[in-house]
Parts: structure tokens; sequence; C-alpha cells
């Protein structure tokens, strides 16, 4: 609360501030009218992309990944520890 | 892998578990066929802390009964720890070592079964027995290379000249 505004403990009244500060307005565009086209929406942060690799399951090509997301969606952790390359039928 | 690709597993790990993979070893291939190579599978929690594991490669109804099996375990064990991680810890130990009784017939807490010749399975349990919630980079050599008898390497597939 700016001091001029305070109330006075004392004699109970309001001061009022010492001066007044116009301020001007800024140059008013005119503006379009709101549609979806010019409505930029925020686009949230790309979560890790899943693959399945030819199961039923979705995997996260990380571990690390996939521990952050068990995090955020309570679950517990799947990991699978191969022989050669997973996303690679012919080498796994 | 062929498990994996079973609908009603896909499901209940989908809604389970967020799952991810690691080539920790490699095989060869000679005239076409595959020499070596094996899968083991962990199921932990969020922090890596492995609650479970699958050694090698199981037919979907072992996959879906083990991970049934953990998902419930773990649910048990959080409920009779009450939060506290010391007694959670002791109910996933007290977990395997009852399958490991009841399934290999091995009592780790009466030495009883010693010398017995335990299937991959019941070194897992045993091993899970003796170190529960052990993180994943603590076990996954002994696993690959002393469960499975695979040597861990980050060498690529190599195919042999005919």
């Amino acid at each position: 609360v700016p001091a001029q505004l305070a109330v006075a403990s004392s004699s109970a009244e309001a001061t009022l501030p010492s001066a007044v500060v116009s301020v001007a307005a800024p140059d008013a565009e005119p503006t379009a009218p709101v549609s979806a086209a010019n409505i930029e929406l925020v686009r949230p942060v790309a979560a890790p992309a899943c693959e399945s690799y030819g199961t039923a399951v979705e995997f996260l090509s990380r571990p690390a990944d996939a521990a952050r997301q068990a995090v955020q969606e309570d679950k517990l952790l799947f990991v699978l520890h191969v022989s050669g390359n997973f996303e690679d039928a012919k080498f796994t | 892998v062929n498990a994996l690709a079973n609908a009603e597993v896909g499901k209940y790990l989908n809604e389970h578990f967020v799952s991810s993979f690691q080539k920790v070893a490699t095989f060869r291939i000679a005239n076409g066929q595959k020499q070596g190579g094996n899968v083991a599978s962990y199921f932990c929690t969020p922090d890596n802390r492995v609650l479970h594991i699958i050694a090698g490669p199981v037919d979907a109804a072992t996959m879906l009964r083990e991970a049934r099996w953990v998902v419930e375990a773990q649910k048990l064990a959080l409920l009779d720890s009450g939060g506290d991680e010391t007694r959670f810890r002791e109910a996933m130990r007290h977990a395997h070592a009852d399958r490991l009784r009841r399934e290999h017939r091995f009592d780790v807490a009466a030495a009883k079964g010693k010398g017995r010749r335990l299937n991959n399975q019941g070194r897992v349990h045993l091993l899970l027995a003796a170190a529960p919630l052990a993180k994943v980079e603590q076990v996954y050599k002994l696993v690959f290379e002393k469960v499975l008898g695979e040597q861990v390497s980050a060498s690529p597939v190599v195919e042999a000249r005919q």
C-alpha cells in the first residue's frame, strides 16, 4: 500500500497522493476480430514418442524418459534388457 | 519378446507400467542362425529399484502372471509398510522368499534346500530375497552373466561371413 494512502492509526484519516500522473494509453491499433485462425495456441512440451516395435506394448526408447513418465503417471517401470537391437526384429 | 505381442499382456503392461528397453549384450548370426543372445525383463519402481525380474524368454501366460504378481505384491507391501521404506523392503524380501519356498522348495531362513539346483526363476527369487529393491544397475550384470550365462557387451550384432 503506498504510504500516501495508508490510514494513519492516530488520526484515522487517509491522505491522498500528492500528485496525479496521467499515463498515456498505448496507441490503439484496430484489433482484428477474434477467430480460430488468429489464435496461436501455446504448444505443450512434446512427450517422448512411444513405439511398439511389433509388440502390443508401448515403449519409450530411453529408460530415463520412461522413469520420468512413470513418476508423472504413478505407474511402475518395465525395462527389457536385450541382446542386440530391440528396434530391429532381425537383431533381437 | 513374443509374449509382448500378446494383446492381453500389452493391455496389462500399458495400464500398469511405463516400458522401455536397453541393449546390454550382443549375439552372432552364422549361416542365418542366431547364436547366443537373451532377454531379462525388469519390473521396477519409478526410481529403478527392482521389484521382480523374469530371466529369459517366457510365454504370454507366464509374462502376464508375473506382471500381475508384482503389481499385487508391491501394493500389499505398500499397505503393510505404511509408507516406511525399511518395512517396504522387508515386505518385498518376504514376498520373494515365500515364492522361493513354495515353488522351489528352498527356505532362505532355515537354509533348507541348500545345494538344490535352482532354475533361472528360482535364482531370481533368491537374488531378490537377498537384495530386495536393489537398483537395476547393481544387479543387471549378475542377472545377464550369472543367471542367463551371457556376456554383457556393448558390441554390435555380428553377422559371420559364410
